[in-house]
């Protein structure tokens, strides 16, 4: 329906409360210094720089049955997961999107942990898995302000395969689907994405408007 | 006044002109397909557009929006037209003007028409994959299209990108020069999606030649107000808001656009106030919404805006004001690779990773902006100018300074980059003249003026000053002023002429006095000499004096950096101090910070240090604690045992409590292992370092994630358990063979993918097999302890835990 689109050089915007709230921290209950913190937040903008988030995404006509089946009549193929047709009941449209931190960042967490700076890792992995998600909500932020033209907008949760009864295999075709060799990913028999810092989502896009 | 397209610039004075409201739905109501084009639909359905033309007219709209908003190559390319773009836009561009004429032809007001080029749906380098020539050529088809059709003026709308704005800006003023408005969108928090603030977008737009810049589209009237306002505050040209009707809200599945045409009028006199000349409405408005609209601002006058007497630079996203009164902006001279040899063999070598570094680390370090300079040889200067653009654009958010001596590398580079750029330099050599300054002034850019002419590097002030006159004349053709100069007071290196400091500070001097900005490249002064840092920053706060406003230099220089803050406090730039006292504050409060830790060292003993230190993840202080208490004779196991595992266990109890999050468990048990590298050889030696059991542990097979694994092998190693760490991705086999051979009390497993943790009962399975009788511990991302204990396996979630079930488990095993 739509051509795959490349965005190679998404803005990163740093979630810093979500990055703590991996980390385990509660502003109430948490006692952490103020060279703790400083520690921390040193640490997220080193993430921040080493990150480069590159993304694909694909948008298809589906249709979900009664009997909740999401059908991709355009590419012969259908997605088995209940939960995930309940998620996309109102929407004729499925969005699939791909995302990537890249490989150096990786490659720091491995050289910090290898030097053994786990506080450093622990933070700059945990920063690095954050910001990456953080680059579905601009993917989604630009659809939501293209699909108001058509009167449309998106789901408001996404999705990812090995979410409930949908199954972590769909991730290969989803790999497979968005082309995700382009932005240098790969994957694993085991349905890994390499470098590990990728992940795949899909956002249903609701029907149009009505007023 | 008759009203026509030639003088939209003065109705626009007098009155607010209307614009049309949303096309979309209209064409829905009138019976549009869905998943079809609306651009190749309105020609098969011409008479449906000029039906809706004709009921913005009615309604009250000056100006109607071609049906041309995907229009663009890359849009018709979704559905096989784009090589008819030209075609397609001529052919609707034409039926709008028919209409029009038409409408004019009853006797009625004739609609302005405006030509609509809407976002490519693709982003444009440097912030996506569509070359900036591409995105040029593109555009030009559609304008082309438009122009053949006749439209009166042009409106970019609808734009997140601004690179993107620039190109199909650029590519209406390559075609037709006409009047063009651009409008992007911008969200709640009031930037683009982007990144780009009101500010930036207004100065880059403006100094790109826009007519009117504005907003449409994301947001409702009250949300785009105060966007309209923060435009307003920047630029004196006319300003458009096109809003939506209201915010966009979901409801039964569907997209719903709250704001009735009442409420929606009611905003009009609010808008105008704000400084708005024209407007319309977006998404969700429709004839009714217009007609109220036009109504409300019948009686309405625009505001006259005020004269904006600032100089503006800006980046892809940010805005940088620069008067007398600003602090001294700091321009950071890294990116040269004159002399750099790292610099110079990372770009012959086309890596951009050191750039990007160089960038960033200036950007931290305080620079306001960054000189780019790809002058070396064995290199092509123009594409790796363009190449650190790339580079440095979406890494920092400063603006930029393009600095180079050859004219098509200057003029390549301003083309490129998004935003106003600052161009070094300008000299009075006659033919450089003559082919930049028309340059500088088609891409808006500000000019660092150099007092040099052909054959000529004058020595002495009054020199300098006649050349600067001689090159000010020439930009007052181009319109420039002189403030939109920065004048270079030439900075000749003292260890060959003493008196040049003098010259050069009366050359800034006299530019002061003239309006002139004025500029520096500090460094040279001292060339020569030895602990230049000295020279460097005595001659920066002469310069100060002399009223200088802007200097090359390395930020990352501390002296000098304090200097420009000492210099902003006493030439009344830095009002009331206030960055001074917040940057010194800051550092005597970190000095006082640590300097307290020492003092406060004699009031308690060493091993309470060496305790205090694991709890408080003092990592850099452990080490040292742990070889003084062994000089002090105290025995390693006692350090061990009696102090440094009930201190971390301490923390393990704050981590379970929630007292302390992961980074300060992690940091104990680093302070711990750190320590415990010191103790570990005296332990040995002493035959105290019996482990409290042996585990092996991996990540099972197919799986890569092991920061987890690692975390729980770091707490166990801490605890006095010796671990086999076997890595990630292990076999089964290597597993198992690797608990016969040590014998293991404990195999750990890690898994991260609910497709590996099917390897864990494999390896039970294994060492059943092989009549291993030690326990299992599996923990990870998909593990949960009903599947543990359905493999027969112990489960643990952390760290922490990992600590409690593997002691649970060896004394078991005793």
């Amino acid at each position: 329906m739509q051509n795959i689109r490349i965005f190679s050089n998404i803005p990163e915007k740093i979630p810093r409360y979500k990055i703590l709230k991996r980390l385990g921290y509660h502003s109430r209950k948490n006692d952490v210094s103020d060279e703790m913190m400083s520690e921390v937040d040193k640490w997220i903008t080193y993430a921040a720089d080493l990150i480069e988030l590159k993304a694909l995404s694909r948008r298809e006509s589906i249709k979900v049955s009664p009997e909740l089946k999401i059908d991709i009549p355009d590419m012969n193929l259908s997605l088995d997961s209940s939960k995930l047709a309940a998620l996309l009941k109102d929407s004729d449209q499925l969005l699939f999107m791909g995302i990537t931190g890249g490989n150096e960042i990786m490659e720091e967490i491995k050289k910090l942990q290898a030097k053994g700076e786990m506080t450093a890792a622990v933070i700059v992995d945990a920063a690095a898995s954050e910001i990456v998600d953080e680059g579905f909500e601009w993917i989604t932020a630009l659809y939501r302000k293209e699909l108001v033209r058509e009167g449309r907008t998106l789901t408001t949760r996404r999705f990812s395969a090995g979410y409930g009864d949908f199954d972590l295999e769909y991730q290969k075709v989803i790999y497979k689907l968005l082309g995700m060799k382009r932005i240098d990913v790969s994957i694993t028999d085991s349905c890994i994405l390499i470098p590990e810092k990728s992940v795949t989502a899909l956002c249903g896009i609701l029907k149009g408007v009505d007023n | 006044m008759e009203e026509n397209c030639k003088n939209i610039r003065e109705i626009l004075e007098n009155r607010i002109l209307i614009l049309d409201g949303a096309t979309g739905t209209e064409m829905q109501k009138r019976g549009i397909p869905t998943g079809v084009s609306p651009e190749l639909w309105s020609i098969d359905n011409l008479e449906v557009s000029s039906e809706i033309y004709r009921s913005y007219a009615e309604a009250g709209s000056d100006v109607l929006y071609t049906c041309t908003f995907g229009g663009t190559p890359w849009k018709l390319e979704e559905f096989g037209a784009s090589d008819k773009t030209e075609e397609v836009n001529r052919i609707i561009a034409a039926n709008a003007v028919k209409t029009a004429d038409g409408i004019a032809s009853e006797g009625k007001k004739r609609p302005f028409i405006a030509g609509d080029i809407g976002p490519s749906g693709r982003f444009v380098m440097p912030f996506g994959d569509l070359g900036f020539e591409e995105a040029v050529n593109g555009f030009k088809r559609q304008v082309k299209g438009l122009n053949d059709g006749g439209v009166d003026l042009f409106v970019i709308e609808t734009q997140i990108d601004i690179q993107e704005s620039r190109a199909a800006l650029i590519a209406v003023k390559e075609v037709c020069d006409a009047f063009t408005m651009v409008s992007m969108t911008f969200d709640e928090t009031g930037r683009t999606l982007n990144g780009t603030t009101p500010e930036a977008m207004a100065i880059t737009l403006k100094s790109l030649g826009a007519d009117v810049i504005g907003v449409n589209c994301s947001t409702g009237p009250l949300e785009m107000l105060k966007v309209i306002e923060r435009i307003r505050s920047v630029v004196d040209i006319p300003v458009m808001a096109k809003p939506n009707a209201g915010m966009p809200l979901i409801k039964d599945g569907k997209t719903v656009f709250p704001m009735e045409a009442k409420e929606f009028s009611s905003f009009a006199k609010g808008f105008v106030e704000a400084g708005v000349n024209i407007m319309g409405g977006c998404c969700g408005t429709n004839p009714e919404h217009i007609k109220l609209l036009a109504a409300e601002m019948k009686d309405l006058s625009p505001v006259k805006p005020n004269t904006v007497d600032k100089v503006m630079l800006s980046s892809a996203t940010e805005l940088l004001l620069i008067n007398h009164d600003s602090p001294i902006r700091i321009i950071g001279e890294r990116i040269n690779p004159t002399g750099k040899k790292t610099l110079q063999a990372e770009l012959k070598a086309g890596n951009m990773g050191y750039v990007r570094k160089l960038a960033r680390d200036q950007a931290a370090a305080g620079a306001d902006l960054l000189d780019l300079n790809a002058g070396m040889p064995g290199i092509n200067e123009k594409d790796t100018l363009l190449d650190i653009i790339s580079t440095v654009v979406p890494a920092v958010n400063i603006p930029l300074v393009i600095d180079s001596s050859d004219p098509d590398v200057v003029e390549a580079a301003v083309r490129y980059y998004p935003g106003r750029a600052l161009i070094n330099s300008i000299s009075a050599e006659k033919e450089k003249l003559a082919k930049l300054m028309p340059v500088a002034a088609r891409y808006g850019a500000m000019l660092i003026v150099l007092p040099i002419a052909d054959n000529e590097l004058p020595s002495k002030a009054e020199r300098r000053k006649e050349l600067v006159n001689d090159i000010a004349s020439e930009a007052a053709k181009y319109g420039y002023t002189n403030k939109d100069l920065v004048v270079d007071g030439l900075v000749m290196t003292v260890s060959s002429d003493q008196s040049a400091a003098a010259e050069t500070l009366e050359t800034v001097r006299w530019a002061s006095s003239q309006g002139y900005g004025t500029v520096l490249g500090l460094s040279n002064i001292s060339f020569g000499l030895p602990e230049r840092g000295w020279i460097n920053s005595a001659f920066f706060a002469m310069a100060a004096g002399a009223g200088l406003t802007w200097a090359i230099a390395n930020p990352s220089h501390e002296l000098l950096m304090n200097t420009k803050a000492a210099a902003d406090v006493l030439t009344v730039r830095d009002r009331d101090s206030i960055k001074y006292i917040e940057k010194f504050t800051a550092m005597k409060g970190s000095d006082k910070e640590k300097k307290n830790t020492k003092e406060s060292l004699p009031e308690l003993s060493i091993e309470d240090h060496i305790v205090s230190a694991v709890i408080e993840g003092r990592r850099e202080d452990i080490e040292d604690l742990c070889r003084r208490a062994l000089e002090a004779g105290i025995k390693p196991s006692v350090l061990l045992q009696d102090k440094m595992i009930p201190a971390i266990m301490k923390v393990g109890d704050f981590y379970d409590a929630k007292k302390y999050f992961l980074p300060q468990l992690i940091a104990s048990a680093e302070t711990m292992q750190k320590g415990f590298g010191i103790l570990e050889p005296v332990l040995k030696a002493s035959g105290d370092n019996k482990a409290k059991g042996t585990l092996v542990f991996a990540t099972v097979q197919g799986d890569i994630h092991d920061i987890g694994k690692n975390i729980v092998v770091l707490m166990l190693r801490n605890f006095g358990f010796e671990v086999i760490d076997l890595g990630k991705d292990i076999s089964a086999d290597s597993i198992i063979e690797a608990a016969i051979e040590y014998k293991a009390d404990i195999v750990g497993m890690s898994a991260l993918m609910t497709t590996t943790m099917v390897r864990m009962p494999e390896v039970i399975a294994l060492a059943k097999e092989k009549g291993l009788n030690c326990k299992f511990m599996v923990g990870g991302a998909v593990v949960t302890r009903a599947w543990a204990a359905s493999i027969g396996a112990e489960y643990s979630s952390d760290g922490v835990e990992a600590v409690n079930v593997a002691s649970r488990l060896c004394t078991r095993n005793d």
